[in-house]
């Protein structure tokens, strides 16, 4: 299964570059093929270019939000199959209402769960066994 | 209204009753100063309005009679016209010629009805002037037949006297008489339009000029005007009807004449109480005005402090969302960076490096429940604390989170033991929310629990409160003073240890837990012995799946996957 992530493309929009950083970092630990963005139009040009499986974006990004770019990848035929996951550190639930009116496949909170993260991906890409479910943050000691 | 409200009312009401008292004063005073010689040249001044007021009076009485319906006012002629008496002589009934009933006039028993020389007049003036029906039907009462007595003077004059209250001045009416016929012995006053507007009766009134030939004659020399004799208790005005023969004489006794004083101060006091209902009417409508402007303007006020504070809440809410959302993201580095780190999954880290990324990590996720809790706070106050209940198995979430903390317990050897009652398969209640409080209270046990103690959880239905769940965590810890519980579930009420140093722990956990069990309809409690340990439970609402209109349908969701925070 871990073997298959080569081939599985994941792009992740973040505009802060410590946390694009991390996101890519513990994808490619766990073996996805991951392209980056810190805006939405990057996104749409990383889009068209990479045809990603899986979007990771922030809701808050420089030029249009993350739910906008959402819209805009769900409205397109093309890529309207692309699963959509909004991870924020917005966590109020009126955040997630609109995540998923915008028509994101999901939405998990910052801090995530680095352990978790690359499962959840395979989840939401249907790659496992199990309905795709948010991927919860910690609240455990280590 | 209140006591004070009519004691705002009295003032203003005394006032103007003040001033009205006074002007009603002022008005009496008046009427009495003014001489006697006034008022004669008053009533002598006009001579013609003596015969105009008489007119006006019996118009006034003319109005009386009742009229039918049914009352034509076109012209009719002789053969048409045909009065009948009948119902001996209670009714007039006049029909036009072809058979039409015109008129019925019904007369009051007792009270003089139309004589024959009226009938006939009526019906000669029909003829020569086309006077309506109605008009002519129209006979004076009886009242006004008294007031008036025709006489012929012996040189030849025709009078008509009359008496009336002065009062009546405001029925004057100037040109309403024009004629004077006599008929079978009896005087008629026409109007200009022939209609009969008044008679005169065949008496002599006693006291009046009738009796006096010689005043009579006096009067008929002075012409037109006001006369009066020394002696006499009588005035006199007199004026003639332009292109008749015939004289009005309006004769008036002294007690007639000084009636209008009183009649006035009359008039006068009745002009001021409705002045002053008016102004006690505009007072109150003023007030309530005023009263309603204040409330209205209390009500405005309200709303403004209403939506301040609701702005403030707002504000608040969005400060701390926008709190909670600009320090994850930096802890979102730290935490994800020092797992990568600590797992080993970037590089090999010594076990000193590894046991100081376990600390950054923790003290990185203390950090992020107490954010959390923050934000618990702020929503159970906003009221908008969302509780999502379910239907799921409790046993299963407890061993979930017994499986959680499992580490924590063995770390310092504690026996870390579950209890939960066979008869609760399923409960119905917000599953996140009973993990938070159960994590809240394991964890803290196990923090003030000495190595090699013992923590147990025991889920059960309450056996004091029907439909409510008790879950209860005991532990063989430290215990707590008695004055230091009531400090428990307050914010950041840390405790102090025996050593006087505080105890760590979260600050706001047992505060969250309150709240969020006290939101959903439950309590917290706990019960401590100083050495020998504590015992922290909350009873909360959950609906039996066995209870009528609930299905018992598993979501299949394992309740340990809701999200917390």
């Amino acid at each position: 299964m871990i073997g298959d992530r080569g081939e599985v493309r994941i792009l992740v929009v973040d505009d802060n570059p410590t946390n694009l950083k991390l996101v890519s970092t513990v994808l490619r630990a766990d073996g996805f093929d991951v392209y980056t963005a810190v805006d939405g139009g990057s996104a749409l040009v990383a889009l068209r270019d990479y045809r990603p499986a899986l979007v990771f974006t922030d809701v808050h990004l420089p030029d249009f939000d993350g739910l906008e770019l959402t819209r805009m990848i769900k409205a397109d035929p093309e890529t309207a199959g692309i699963v959509v996951v909004a991870l924020t550190a917005s966590v109020m639930a009126v955040d997630e209402s609109r995540a998923l009116l915008a028509g994101c496949d999901g939405f998990i909170v910052k801090p995530f769960d680095t352990r978790n993260l690359g499962a959840t991906a395979d989840r939401y890409l249907g790659r496992m066994d199990g309905a795709p479910g948010p991927s919860g943050e910690l609240t455990a000691g280590p | 209204m209140s006591i004070r409200g009519l004691r705002g009312f009295a003032v203003p009401v005394a006032l103007m009753l003040a001033v009205a008292l006074g002007g009603l004063a002022i008005v009496v005073a008046d009427a009495h100063s003014r001489s006697r010689q006034e008022l004669e040249r008053a009533f002598y001044a006009r001579p013609p309005i003596a015969a105009a007021l008489f007119a006006g009076l019996l118009r006034g009485s003319v109005n009386a009679g009742s009229v039918p319906s049914n009352l034509t006012h076109g012209r009719v002629t002789a053969s048409e016209l045909r009065a009948d008496r009948a119902q001996g002589g209670q009714r007039l009934t006049v029909y036009a010629g072809d058979g039409r009933l015109l008129a019925e006039l019904a007369v009051a028993p007792g009270a003089p009805v139309p004589s024959v020389a009226q009938q006939r007049l009526v019906t000669d003036l029909a003829i020569k002037h086309g006077t309506s029906i109605s008009s002519v039907l129209g006979f004076p009462p009886a009242a006004s037949l008294d007031m008036a007595t025709a006489y012929r003077t012996p040189v030849g004059e025709r009078v008509m006297v009359t008496e009336f209250p002065l009062a009546a001045v405001s029925a004057l009416l100037p040109g309403y008489m024009s004629a004077m016929v006599e008929r079978g012995g009896e005087a008629f006053i026409l109007d200009p339009a022939y209609r009969i507007i008044g008679t005169s009766d065949a008496g002599v009134a006693p006291g009046t000029v009738a009796s006096d030939p010689a005043l009579l004659s006096a009067l008929a020399k002075h012409g037109d005007g006001g006369y009066a004799r020394a002696g006499s208790p009588w005035h006199y005005a007199s004026g003639t009807i332009p292109g008749t023969p015939w004289r009005i004489v309006l004769s008036v006794p002294d007690s007639t004449l000084y009636a209008p004083i009183s009649s006035a101060v009359i008039s006068w006091v009745l002009l001021a109480l409705f002045a002053l209902c008016g102004i006690v009417v505009l007072a109150l409508v003023a007030r309530s005005r005023r009263d309603a402007d204040r409330l209205a303007g209390t009500y405005r006020e309200l709303e403004v402090r209403n939506a301040e504070i609701e702005e403030a809440t707002e504000a608040k809410s969005r400060f701390l969302a926008s709190m909670s959302h600009e320090l994850r993201t930096p802890l979102n580095g730290v935490i994800g960076f020092a797992e990568l780190m600590h797992d080993g999954r970037v590089g090999e880290v010594s076990d000193r490096q590894r046991e100081y990324l376990g600390d950054i990590l923790a003290s990185a996720r203390h950090l992020l429940i107490l954010i959390n809790d923050v934000l618990d706070i702020s929503k159970v106050e906003a009221g908008k604390l969302e509780l999502h209940p379910e239907l799921f198995d409790p046993a299963r979430l407890v061993t979930e989170v017994q499986a959680g903390l499992r580490p924590l317990a063995d770390d310092k050897e504690i026996v870390l033991e579950a209890h939960v009652d066979p008869d609760l398969e399923k409960v119905f209640t917000d599953p996140a929310k009973l993990r938070q409080i159960l994590f809240n209270y394991v964890s803290n046990a196990i923090k003030f629990t000495a190595p090699r103690g013992r923590v147990e959880i025991r889920l059960a239905p309450s056996p004091h409160e029907d439909g409510m769940l008790r879950l209860e965590v005991e532990d063989s810890g430290v215990g707590i003073a008695p004055e230091d519980i009531v400090k428990l579930f307050v914010e950041f009420g840390q405790l102090k240890a025996s050593t006087g140093r505080p105890v760590p722990g979260t600050g706001l956990g047992l505060a969250v837990t309150k709240r969020v069990v006290e939101a959903q309809g439950g309590s917290v409690d706990v019960r401590s012995v100083v050495g020998r340990g504590s015992v922290f439970s909350a009873t909360l609402p959950y609906r039996s799946p066995v209870a009528p209109g609930y299905t018992t349908v598993d979501t299949g969701k394992s309740a340990v996957e809701e999200r917390v925070g």
